[in-house]
């Protein structure tokens, strides 16, 4: 009896300090943010971890379209290989190769296809979005890494994360992003819609491409950047870009139940 | 006598956590605590839910003309601080008007009327040496001053976040963004007088980020040649931007960048602009009667 005891009462405080463990570890993590302080190596690490979880779900996107080529990227959706794109990075597409970043660091290279109707802007919920499929041999169909989606409340001002993205077609690249205002509207395609505001050096090639939080998860399709059309230098807009929100993106691709699983 | 050192051994285990749990949660030296791996990266989200309510957008309007701008309460009774660059030379109550829209936690934004006008006897309300004014809210709302630090507390190489206004076709918002302190001072632009780098260095640092030109009334261009003495000021654009360090406390105010005039884009210019120190906007408030204390 007297053993029982020992042991329930030992159990008990074990389970009592683990909860007490984990209480303190919260109110470190949530916090008070101006009072908490950094190493430089969990710095660093915070965008590798989210770099290498997000990168898996990233692909470059290249466009024969006529007699020339257009190059941008695009997020895995679906293990099967479902990929979120622009529609301005695929329209009038003949032929779509992608190419799969894997976790032991090789690029896989695919033919894809744009998915059921030719995405046209106006049709396809008013956004500049388009799916399209990697094709993977028959019978042998490839496992891909879907990128995990984060929610809506999750766009708030100053939220820091990461853009991966194929800019100037140089191949994969991330470039740190934060989240300068979280719905602002913007005339594009046809009509204003409300799009994520970043703080991030978008270049051509990074549409299509994601826009992840610190733990990796999705908050956007970076789309576009603004710039200053004149000659003079003096007006030149650096490091302003624009993404699609992730409410945005699961409002186009609930039109799609039925092929992305 | 194998449950005593079941028990033991337990007890050992549970100290060691506790002992972990408690360092963990420890606070102090800056260099040498661990946090989780988003801590830095949200830093921003928490300095920008404290500076955002503290700033306003300020829309400076005479029929199709219009200039955007951003603004910071320097009192709870709505006296706002802009750049003086953005108040048109032909100013007046009757033509212009200046509406300000002042963020809300809840994502929303509640309006105002302004006026611009002579404060304390300063003529036209800049403050003077800064370039900075004071516009003047019409209400009796109260708001939500900045936090403002000493300029000495400032060091080369801090985070900063930045506080602007982005326009995109008809709209406007208030934009966040990171900065850094490039150098506490004016540092050496060159072609200058050693009297005029003096008074640059009094009153001006040099911060980098993604600062961008503001549209800003003609009247600028020599308010900025003014200010900036015998700089050319086709090398300065109006860029705007309030500047909180990460304890979200005011430390500057970003009113000019550096840019480029040629058609050449070898030389164009990126992230090098300069802010009004905390200490200098400080200073002229209380000259100027609006802040109280001694604080600088």
């Amino acid at each position: 009896m007297r053993r029982r005891l020992c042991l329930v009462f030992t159990l008990v405080i074990i389970l009592v300090t683990m909860a007490g463990i984990a209480t303190g570890c919260n109110l470190c993590n949530s916090g008070d943010v101006y009072n908490n302080n950094y190493t430089v190596e969990n710095i660093n690490y915070a965008y590798e971890a989210a770099t290498k979880k997000a990168s898996l779900s990233s692909v470059l996107v290249h466009s024969s379209v006529g007699t020339g080529t257009s190059s941008g990227s695009g997020v895995i959706i679906s293990q099967d290989g479902y990929v979120l794109t622009n529609d301005h990075v695929v329209r009038s597409a003949n032929s779509i190769e992608v190419e799969v970043l894997q976790a032991d660091g090789k690029i896989v290279k695919y033919s894809a296809e744009a998915i059921a109707e030719k995405p046209d802007g106006t049709k396809y919920y008013g956004m500049d979005m388009a799916l399209i499929k990697i094709k993977t041999e028959k019978g042998k169909p490839d496992v891909f890494t879907p990128a995990e989606f984060a929610k809506a409340e999750d766009l708030v001002y100053g939220k820091s994360g990461i853009m991966i993205g194929n800019p100037k077609n140089v191949g994969f690249m991330v470039s740190k992003a934060m989240i300068s205002n979280p719905s602002m509207e913007v005339a594009y395609p046809k009509t204003i819609n409300k799009y994520i505001a970043l703080d991030a050096p978008v270049n051509p090639g990074n549409s299509g491409g994601g826009f992840y939080d610190i733990q990796g998860r999705l908050l956007g399709i970076v789309t576009l950047r603004q710039y200053e059309p004149g000659d003079d230098n003096k007006d030149i807009v650096f490091g302003i870009g624009f993404a699609i929100r992730i409410d945005d993106v699961n409002g186009y691709l609930a039109r799609y139940t039925e092929v992305v699983r | 006598m194998r449950n005593k050192k079941f028990v033991i051994l337990s007890l050992c285990l549970v100290m060691i956590l506790g002992i972990l749990s408690f360092t963990g949660c420890t606070k102090g030296d800056i260099y040498n605590i661990n946090i989780d791996l988003q801590g830095k990266t949200m830093v921003y989200e928490t300095v920008s839910h404290k500076a955002l309510p503290s700033c306003a957008l300020v829309r400076i309007k005479n029929g199709l003309t219009e200039y955007i701008t951003v603004g910071a309460f320097v009192t709870a009774d709505g006296d706002l601080l802009i750049d003086g660059a953005m108040i048109p030379a032909d100013y007046n109550q009757k033509d212009w008007s200046i509406e300000v829209r002042v963020w809300q936690s809840n994502d929303t934004y509640k309006s105002y009327a302004a006026i611009f006008d002579n404060i304390n006897g300063m003529l036209g309300g800049v403050i003077d040496q800064s370039g900075l004014a004071i516009i003047k809210l019409i209400t009796t709302d109260k708001f939500t001053p900045v936090d403002i630090a000493k300029t000495e507390t400032v060091a080369m190489g801090e985070d900063l976040l930045a506080v602007s206004v982005l326009r995109e076709g008809k709209s406007a918002e208030l934009i966040v963004f990171e900065g850094i302190v490039s150098n506490t001072g004016f540092g050496d632009c060159g072609h200058i007088s050693t009297e005029a780098k003096r008074d640059f260095e009094y009153l001006m640092m040099t911060v980098g980020g993604h600062f961008n030109p503001l549209s800003a009334p003609e009247r600028s261009q020599m308010h900025i040649n003014d200010t900036m003495h015998s700089r050319p000021s086709d090398f300065m654009a109006v860029s705007d931007a309030i500047l909180f360090d990460l304890n979200g406390d005011f430390v500057g105010f970003n009113r000019l960048k550096l840019v480029d005039i040629g058609t050449d884009n070898e030389n164009i210019v990126h992230n090098i602009s300069y802010a009004v120190k905390s200490d200098v906007v400080v200073h002229e408030l209380q000259k100027a009667g609006i802040l109280k204390g001694d604080k600088v």
